[in-house]
């Protein structure tokens, strides 16, 4: 490359000469020359400041003492090499290099070296930048965007860049956790079209748009949708993002995973109005009961009076079985609002499962159903309000036997888990039933919700209730192949 | 339906017309005696006073004096069994129910079949109390 070096113009002309002097002795950048044995002849002013010494200390020592040790040892040698060889490693090149001021600090160059030949003798003139300031900058921003970068990637938060058309353009590991997808699967494309349920999206949208416009967005809440298609409720702020040339190219979002703190804040709301409904329903006990003994009495009167009037002794029954539905609706809800105090004992599941089909069979003995119970031994004695887990196990079995087809099987199966970082037993119970549908996975807990005709609406939320107070976890989803399935978990104690 | 012994005396008290009518229908179909009807506590204490009954059928919310406090009052005096018929279904006022010697404690609506159960287990106890 360096082949055929220039020549330099040689002016003996004073005012040139000075001239030149002047941009040397007065430039920035060090410069010093050597011979072709690397013996220093030259160096400038800033040359002598970089590296600290006096013009005496540097001319006539050979340049390597410019240089850390291990590579100054080697410089003659690269000279005689370019010199024979003429492959040039930094000659009309240029690079970053080590340098060694008098004091043994070393600090980063830029060096820039031209060979010069001047009546048959070769010269080097090399040409130094301090470059400590670039590479500590260069290196500050580096660490910056590490840190960045490792804090978007650790981050227990959503951190989603998203460019002014609403494509993908940054999603974190913590997203890709929440959501189930990974960043190849989703990057590039419309994040309301993934992953904003639908009804959801118009409003969604003009929010960004409100974003891209320089309104910050804080605290907005809405939905996300897994890979699953199950709902996380997030809380949204956002900014939009400014290149330098102050252009929007994109929207900055963080976002929290609140799914579980609304859930929270809905369950102490409806334990708030639990709370309400049971102090009315207590208030409510004392009279109700004596009106519909009043009823009762009069209906019983009745029908003393009616011995012989077979019609109106059906009106009569009729009226007492209307009245009976009514006492056991209010019953449970009294049930359903009255604190639940826990008896706790030690039992096996397996038996209480299998005793629990056997008083359901022997209200329904008309279906052909079996019931398959599978309970790990290590997992099958727990401490609980037995009575109660009865309550939910029947509610959940006799829901499943309603749904089941004629000579369907239901089965029971435990598995180790976690609540809260505790150990904890899982019991499905699964049917293959036709499944639950969306409405009904939403609101199998609610309250006087219900599919069956006849049925108050409580089985579950009592059932719901009870595993809470013993601080375990009821959930409904269907499994894998179609049916319903209604996981119990309890904390536990292991048995090895 | 009357057997040999005596009927069974019977004193009733609610505060409630229907009922006090409706349990004294029920009693007397059942075979016994309803002696004296009261709509108080203060009435429920002086009738068993006046007829010293078999048996008390009695509400436990009544005005002036309660069921349970006339209950309470008349033992001082006199064993009688006793049905504790009430809206309340509190455990405290059980154990006290059972304290002044109630046989019973149901919860309303009681229909006639079931007040008919319990009123032949309540004779029962009354002819066991005789014989000892």
């Amino acid at each position: 490359m360096t082949s055929n070096p220039p020549t330099p113009r040689v002016q003996d002309s004073f005012s040139e000469e000075g001239f030149l002097r002047a941009v040397v002795d007065t430039i920035v950048d060090a410069i010093v020359t050597i011979d072709a044995r690397g013996v220093i002849l030259q160096a400038n002013p800033a040359a002598l400041k970089i590296f600290g010494y006096t013009t005496g200390e540097l001319v006539g020592n050979n340049v390597s003492m410019l240089m850390p040790a291990d590579i100054g040892r080697q410089h003659d040698g690269y000279l005689e090499a370019f010199l024979k060889t003429r492959v040039a490693k930094i000659i009309g090149i240029g690079r970053q290099v080590t340098a060694v001021r008098k004091d043994g600090t070393e600090f980063p160059i830029e060096l820039a070296v031209s060979e010069v030949s001047i009546d048959g003798n070769k010269y080097f003139t090399g040409i130094m930048r301090d470059i400590s300031e670039k590479v500590r900058v260069e290196e500050a921003v580096r660490q910056e965007r590490d840190f960045s970068r490792s804090l978007i990637d650790t981050a227990h938060a959503i951190i989603l860049v998203l460019d002014p058309l609403g494509r993908i353009e940054q999603f974190n590991p913590y997203l890709e956790e929440l959501t189930g997808y990974t960043i190849d699967e989703v990057i590039g494309k419309d994040w309301f079209e993934l992953f904003i349920p639908e009804a959801e999206r118009p409003d969604i949208r003009d929010v960004f748009s409100r974003t891209l416009s320089g309104k910050p967005v804080v605290s907005n809440v809405n939905a996300i949708l897994t890979k699953i298609g199950k709902e996380r409720v997030v809380a949204w702020s956002g900014r939009r993002l400014l290149n330098l040339a102050g252009d929007v190219i994109g929207v900055l979002a963080i976002g929290n995973d609140i799914t579980e703190l609304k859930a929270a804040e809905r369950r102490l709301v409806q334990s708030e109005r639990l709370a309400a409904v049971g102090q009315m329903v207590t208030g409510l006990a004392h009279e109700s009961r004596n009106a519909l003994q009043r009823t009762l009495a009069s209906l019983e009167m009745l029908e003393m009076d009616a011995g012989d009037a077979p019609d109106a002794l059906v009106l009569i029954q009729r009226a007492k079985r209307a009245m009976s539905e009514l006492q056991r609706l209010y019953d449970e809800v009294r049930n359903y609002a009255a604190p639940i105090k826990l008896d706790r004992s030690t039992f096996s599941l397996s038996q209480l499962l299998e005793e629990t089909w056997e008083l359901v069979r022997q209200v329904h003995d008309e279906q052909l159903v079996s019931f398959d119970v599978r309970i790990q031994p290590e997992l099958d004695i727990i401490e609980a309000d037995r009575d109660r887990l009865q309550q939910v196990f029947r509610n959940v079995i006799e829901n499943a036997l309603a749904v089941s087809p004629s000579e369907g099987l239901i089965r029971a199966a435990s598995a180790k888990c976690e609540l809260n970082g505790q150990p904890a037993v899982r019991v499905s119970v699964t049917d293959d039933g036709p499944g639950l549908s969306d409405e009904q996975l939403k609101r199998i807990f609610d309250p006087f919700y219900t599919t069956k005709t006849r049925g108050t609406g409580l089985g579950m939320a009592i059932a719901a209730r009870i595993v809470t107070a013993h601080n375990g976890l009821l959930t409904a989803d269907n499994h894998d192949s179609l049916g319903a399935e209604i996981s119990i978990s309890l904390p536990c104690q292991i048995r090895s | 339906m009357v057997n040999s012994s005596p009927k069974l005396r019977i004193v009733i008290a609610d505060d409630e017309p229907d009922v006090r009518e409706f349990l004294s229908r029920a009693c007397q179909l059942c075979g016994f005696e309803v002696v004296g009807v009261a709509e108080n506590g203060v009435q429920l204490t002086r009738c068993c006073a006046d007829c010293s009954p078999d048996l008390i059928l009695t509400d436990v919310m009544m005005p002036e004096v309660d069921g349970l406090t006339a209950l309470g009052e008349i033992r001082e005096h006199v064993a009688i069994p006793s049905i504790v018929i009430t809206a309340h279904d509190r455990p405290e006022l059980r154990l006290q129910a059972a304290e002044f010697g109630a046989v019973a404690y149901l919860i309303k609506p009681v229909s006639l079949a079931s007040l008919r159960d319990i009123l032949k287990i309540a004779e029962q106890r009354v002819a066991e109390s005789r014989r000892a």
